[in-house]
């Protein structure tokens, strides 16, 4: 029978009798929940979630077919057949989102017993769906069965859709309360995505059949507004997805973007009706899915590179862990190697071993200096590797940094004269108390003297102390080699060693400024180096707080 | 291949029950069209008081109608597919097995309705010879 009052759709869905709202709002939901529903069930059918989520978007397509089809077609015997499954549909998708959440949360299938129980509660809709009980007959003047639908069966099954929503509330908060912070926030973002699917989506529907039926309403219009929960629903799913990695899927923000805007101008080819806008939207949609196309690619490679620099991040971390340990070992044996040396060449000198010759004696001598520049190149390497990986503890004492000063001028003033060189005091009378560690910054000072020394042939060596406020400026002034300004860059670097600085000096170890900076900064001072206006030569500036 | 049937429980009933009520549904609908059909018949207002239907929205042109309710098994038969221009559409036949016409009720429908020239007429006479205005708004259902 047909309703003889409305004409044949067009292409079985295309009717000028219904709103135009209809389409707007039915086409890009049910696009958008297909796509997302099929993505996730294709990239992870092994997971229950994924296949749950895929069965809900499925139930949700045939319910906005179905609509689409009681909306627009006019023969009441296909209608009919359609209209029977509108309760099983709704009550199934109540049911399903209730099982989703549960394995969501819990991530892992619910009790054989908790089944049963689903299979229970949808029973009635499925029982009584092809019966009187359900829809027993059809007004083909208003092409509707509103009149003909059983009320007990009609609230049972939007009732499903409350009880729905009511349970998964329980099961969120229930959640939340014991789950990790990482995990909370993506219970807050799918309790929010499902809720407001089952709010607006069963809601509207209820609202709208009944003040249609007590005729507040000349058709359930208001029923089309529910569908935008579903595209609500599948945005915070495909947030989940993006951000979180939510059912096992690689999706990157911009795919997810570049698809839902294609569905979304494709699907407006289903309600544009003027040739020109049908072009202009044809042109819009295949620019974007090409642009698109070419933008995925390029973030992909640029992810890709991104996780290859990860990956190397991570090797190049265990090397230099393998490093560390390797010079630490090598270091140690050597060390003990000089050592070892050191005592057999002290014992030599010192008689232990017997009388021995001037010439013996002699090339005694030079083993052990030997050995100490050796222990003092390790021992320096050591230094500088334990502060830069922080295992140097600082003992901060108030202590006299004029005092530890003059000492180390003292213990190379020798060596100085050995050069034939003149060392300059140049100290502000003033109290150069401060907060530190006296041990390492001794070896502040130790270490740019003892540089100048090596680096200057003639000339003198001027070491200053100033005080201004809060600060203690200490500096080393020589009329040394200087320092090129390529060299420069390398200065307190790792292993940074200048061309003329191993021309001159082949102990070089590159070592020594760098364990400075490490010193100085870890004191919350400053370090920097300037060369000399008045010709050759350079000077070491360090300014140390006082508190 | 072994199913485990506890694991796969909710499937394995679920689907065939809806491949059944599909069948079923198909069967009642479709093929036996098991269901009452109501549609708006035939009204002469000059004789039957009929529900007024207006042709458009600013209700410049009515139409008198009464309610018929036909199982739609019946009326496909003796109709076919439209039941517009068909005669048995609009009366109760001996072999129908629901049929029902529903006349417009004054009590119930109010301004809806449209009373018969011929019932003024009859009002008129009934005032008359003191006949009871009762029988005048009387539920002129007939069920076969």
């Amino acid at each position: 029978m047909i309703c003889y009052l409305f004409s044949e759709p067009i292409y079985f869905l295309f009717s000028s009798d219904v709103p135009a709202l209809l389409y707007y709002t039915h086409i890009p939901a049910t696009l958008i929940a297909l796509f997302v529903g099929f993505y996730v069930f294709w990239n992870g059918k092994q997971f229950l979630l994924n296949r749950l989520l895929f069965v809900i978007s499925i139930f949700f397509s045939l319910w906005t077919l179905s609509t689409l089809i009681l909306w627009t077609n006019i023969h009441s015997d296909f209608m009919m057949f359609v209209w029977s499954f509108s309760g099983l549909i709704l009550g199934s998708i109540s049911i399903f989102c209730i099982y989703f959440m549960y394995v969501f949360l819990s991530k892992k299938d619910v009790s054989v017993r908790l089944r049963l129980f689903f299979l229970t509660l949808l029973s009635p809709l499925l029982f009584f769906a092809p019966t009187s009980l359900n829809l027993s007959g059809f007004n083909i003047a208003d092409c509707d069965a509103f009149n003909f639908e059983w009320l007990p069966f009609r609230i049972y099954y939007s009732l499903l859709g409350a009880v729905a929503m009511i349970w998964i509330f329980i099961l969120l908060v229930k959640w939340y309360r014991i789950s990790e912070f990482a995990f909370k926030k993506q219970i807050v973002l799918m309790g929010a995505g499902i809720e407001l699917f089952l709010f607006s989506f069963f809601g509207m529907e209820f609202f709208a059949t009944y003040f249609t039926k007590i005729g507040l309403f000349q058709d359930s219009e208001l029923e089309l507004y529910g569908m935008f929960g579903m595209v609500i629903f599948m945005t915070y799913i495909s947030i989940l997805v993006v951000r979180f990695k939510t059912f096992n899927i690689k999706l990157l923000a911009t795919e997810a973007l570049v698809w839902g805007l294609a569905i979304l101008i494709g699907s407006q080819f289903f309600f544009i009706d003027v040739p020109l806008n049908m072009l202009l939207n044809a042109i819009t949609f295949a620019s974007s899915i090409i642009l698109g196309y070419f933008l995925i690619k390029s973030v992909k490679k640029e992810v890709k590179q991104r996780e290859e620099l990860a990956e190397l991040n991570l090797e190049l971390n265990d090397l230099l862990k393998q490093r560390e340990s390797l010079v630490h070992l090598v270091t140690h044996k050597v060390k003990g190697s000089f050592t070892r040396s050191k005592y057999i060449f002290a014992g030599i000198l010192d008689g232990t071993f017997g009388d021995i010759n001037e010439e013996v004696k002699r090339r005694a001598q030079q083993g052990l200096d030997s050995d100490n520049g050796g222990i003092d190149t390790v021992d320096l390497v050591l230094n500088a590797d334990n502060l830069q990986k922080g295992a140097v503890k600082y003992e901060m004492k108030d202590f006299n940094f004029k005092e530890e000063v003059e000492r180390v001028i003292s213990e190379k003033e020798l060596s100085v004269e050995a050069k034939g060189l003149k060392l300059e005091k140049n100290f502000k009378e003033d109290n150069y108390n401060l907060l530190g560690d006296s041990f390492w910054l001794k070896e502040v000072v130790n270490n740019l003297l003892e540089n100048s020394i090596k680096y200057t042939k003639e000339g003198k060596i001027i070491v200053g102390l100033n005080k201004s406020e809060d600060k203690i400026l200490f500096y080393v002034k020589d009329t040394g080699i200087g320092i090129t300004e390529e060299d420069k860059k390398n200065l307190f670097t790792e292993g940074g060693r200048g061309k003329d600085s191993v021309r001159v000096n082949v102990d070089s170890t590159g070592y020594g400024l760098f364990s400075v900076k490490l010193i100085v900064e870890a004191h919350k001072g400053k370090v920097w180096m300037e060369s000399n206006k008045e010709g050759s030569g350079s000077t070491f500036f360090v300014e140390l707080n006082v508190a | 291949m072994k199913i485990n049937f506890r694991e796969h429980i909710f499937s394995l009933i679920l689907t065939p029950l809806i491949i059944i009520i599909c069948v079923i549904s198909y069967f009642r609908f479709m093929v036996y069209r098991d269901y009452i059909v109501e549609y708006e018949g035939v009204c002469d207002p000059l004789v039957d008081k009929c529900f007024i239907g207006c042709e458009d929205d600013a209700c410049t042109t009515e139409y008198y109608y009464t309610l018929i309710q036909k199982y739609a098994h019946d009326l496909y038969k003796e109709c076919g597919n439209d039941v517009t221009d068909c005669e048995e559409a609009n009366i109760c036949l001996p072999d129908d097995r629901e049929c029902s016409i529903v006349y417009c009720d004054v009590e119930v429908d109010g301004a809806l309705c449209s009373i018969p020239t011929n019932g003024l007429d009859n009002l008129q006479n009934d005032i008359n010879v003191d006949v009871g205005e009762e029988d005048l708004l009387q539920d002129n259902d007939i069920d076969i």
